[in-house]
């Protein structure tokens, strides 16, 4: 077997020591000392004075803990799919013309819940099981960026854009079909063939029976491999927040091509979690909606964690492909629809 | 069990969000309609925490008779499942916990607003200033406005004349003009969602009556004020012409009284 390389068995090299019997005892230390922490939290007194370094703690601790309800019931939810639902019941489920079966499923990833994480592996065990690659590409694209919980959490960080909920919505389903279709008309199957039968194991464990552990397992696997790139994401955010005064994005922000430009490739960078990735755009009120809206299209379907997560699956020659494919379609399926439906340039 | 399994991890961010959720430390990061989603998702993690410990260390004792199909199961998947899916970033889960203990933050104030100033527009809810006036004045003490009802109700041209004319109470702290140190600022921090995404609301304080003394920064005061419409003119059209003006209108203030800060720091649009 091939493990894909960037989710599976990627030992943990700081605490994989060779002696494996103290293991548990190191274990027992570490768990003692963070709860002693987690229990005494505040009586320390503060171990740092300066005003930016707290200001930096407060964002990026709001951002994670702001994030947390949505990213755990997405994966409660997508846990629940992946151990309860077989995915031989997609394949029944779609048409048998591949023009027709890549927007049903991009339909079908609207009504799953899930994060990026759980879709990639997902997608990659349809096409093995005869779902049509563009089907199954565009249901990983769609089913991260425009399911309930999103839409949710979307309109919960807009409360006041009402239209912006409908606008990520057409955007990123437009963009997902777009790029299926692309992807069927032209790109070589081949690509995806060889890599596919390899794919043996995967993170989900849809052949097994319904198993309150496995759905638990499921669960935390796709909680800590999004939640420590959410880390990732919220610290870079806090960061900039804290060391760009406003004055300065203001010269990046406001209308035209330069604040599309710059919050499509922070969405890829940042790699926020499409449940949370709305509360952050929404705190960027210098930029324009419209290039909100790209930010809030790209992100789900290109950024870092998920090109890395695809070229792990799928092969680095379809994530070449892929993602900067995906990127370009998803920027101007979002200036249109912002155009027609946001009403701002 | 290694330091970094992910059960433990999940543990770990689960109680950080039952321990900040279940007190007044949620404030200081969320609105306060978040407070049972919080909670709420901190409890399911223990919960998704403790069932995988549970079934780890019982996969790990394949001579138990309660447990030998799974043993078998446990030998087709050579490890627990979950030891698959760990990436070497999800140690970075615990930085959290560590953070807020450490570093404790207090709710963003006086720098953060410094940081904002400008690029950010409050949002002003419109309301019905005359009733609202007349149904919240308790006890021979001015009604209380939010910085963001005072701010909006400043701009709409039917309502100044009662703002100009009325007392009404305004919280908030003391911030520090970044150019012109001599002007008294009055700051509360706007948060829709999160801390992440807060915006200030600024008012300044023209002209203090027997009061001679200005609070330090930070301090958060309750002063009893009414409009002041000339000053507000000029910072509505110095608004227009430059987006990082400070301040959003303007009031001549009759009472100033220091207070402690209120348990929810934020104002909520």
């Amino acid at each position: 077997m091939r493990a894909p390389a960037s989710y599976t068995s990627t030992p943990d090299t700081s605490t994989s020591a060779p002696r494996t019997g103290n293991l548990p005892a190191i274990t027992a230390v570490v768990w003692v000392n963070l709860l002693l922490v987690l229990a005494y939290s505040g009586a320390f007194g503060r171990a740092v004075a300066s005003e930016r370094v707290e200001n930096w703690a407060t964002v990026f601790l709001s951002l994670m803990l702001q994030a947390l309800p949505f990213l755990v019931l997405g994966v409660v939810v997508s846990a629940a799919v992946s151990t309860l639902v077989p995915a031989a019941w997609f394949e029944r489920a779609l048409p048998r013309s591949p023009v027709l079966a890549v927007p049903a499923a991009g339909a079908f990833g609207a009504l799953l819940p899930g994060c990026e994480c759980s879709a990639v592996p997902v997608a990659g065990r349809l096409m093995q099981r005869g779902v049509p690659h563009a089907a199954a590409l565009t249901f990983l694209l769609a089913s991260p960026a425009i399911n309930p919980v999103v839409i949710v959490a979307t309109s919960v960080a807009f409360p006041n854009q009402p239209r912006m909920v409908l606008a990520r919505f057409v955007a990123s389903f437009v963009a997902a079909v777009v790029v299926g279709l692309i992807w069927q008309r032209f790109v070589s199957p081949e690509i995806l063939t060889t890599r596919i039968a390899t794919l043996v194991e995967h993170h989900h464990h849809d052949g097994d029976a319904p198993r309150l552990p496995a759905f638990a397992n499921t669960a935390i696997a796709d909680f800590t491999q999004a939640g420590g790139y959410l880390v990732l994401g919220a610290m870079l955010v806090a960061t900039f927040q804290a060391l760009i005064p406003a004055a300065t994005l203001d010269r990046f922000g406001g209308e035209g091509i330069i604040p599309i430009i710059t919050l499509a490739l922070l969405a890829v960078v940042l790699s926020i979690c499409s449940e949370a990735d709305a509360f952050v755009v929404a705190g960027l009120s210098r930029f324009s909606l419209t290039a909100r809206l790209v930010f809030l299209t790209v992100g789900p379907m290109v950024d870092l964690k998920l090109v890395a997560l695809q070229s792990g699956v799928f092969g680095r020659r379809f994530a070449q492909r892929f993602a900067p494919l995906t990127f370009i379609v998803c920027v101007i399926s979002a200036v249109v629809v912002a155009q027609l439906l946001l009403g701002s340039t | 069990m290694r330091p970094f399994d992910p059960p433990l991890l999940a543990i770990a961010s689960g109680a950080l969000a039952v321990r900040v959720g279940s007190t007044d430390l949620v404030f200081r990061y969320l609105r306060p309609s978040m407070r049972p989603w919080l909670i709420a998702a901190g409890a399911v993690l223990l919960a998704l925490g403790a069932v995988a410990l549970w079934d780890a260390r019982r996969r790990t004792r394949p001579s138990d008779p309660a447990s030998s199909r799974d043993g078998c199961h446990a030998i087709d998947q050579p490890t627990a499942a979950h030891e698959h899916h760990a990436t070497w970033l999800c140690w970075l889960l615990l930085l959290p916990v560590v953070f807020g203990a450490i570093v404790d933050p207090r709710a963003l104030g006086a720098s953060a607003v410094a940081q904002n100033r400008g690029a950010r527009q409050a949002f002003t809810e419109p309301f019905d200033l005359s009733t609202y006036l007349a149904t919240h004045a308790s006890g021979g003490q001015a009604p209380q406005l939010t910085m963001a009802q005072f701010i909006g109700a400043a701009r709409k041209p039917t309502d100044r004349d009662l703002l100009h004319t009325t007392d009404v109470r305004l919280l908030g702290f003391v911030v520090a003009h970044p150019t012109e140190p001599s002007r008294r600022l009055l700051s509360r921090l706007q948060v829709g969602c999160c801390a992440a995404d807060a915006v200030p609301l600024v008012i300044e304080v023209t002209a203090l009556a027997e009061q001679p003394r200005w609070p330090a920064v930070d301090q958060w005061i309750e002063v009893t004020a009414r409009l002041d419409v000339a000053a507000t003119d000029r910072i509505i059209k110095a608004n227009t012409d430059r987006a990082d003006q400070f301040a959003m209108a303007a009031v001549t203030a009759s009472d100033l009284r220091l207070t402690d800060g209120p348990a929810e720091p934020y104002e909520y649009p």
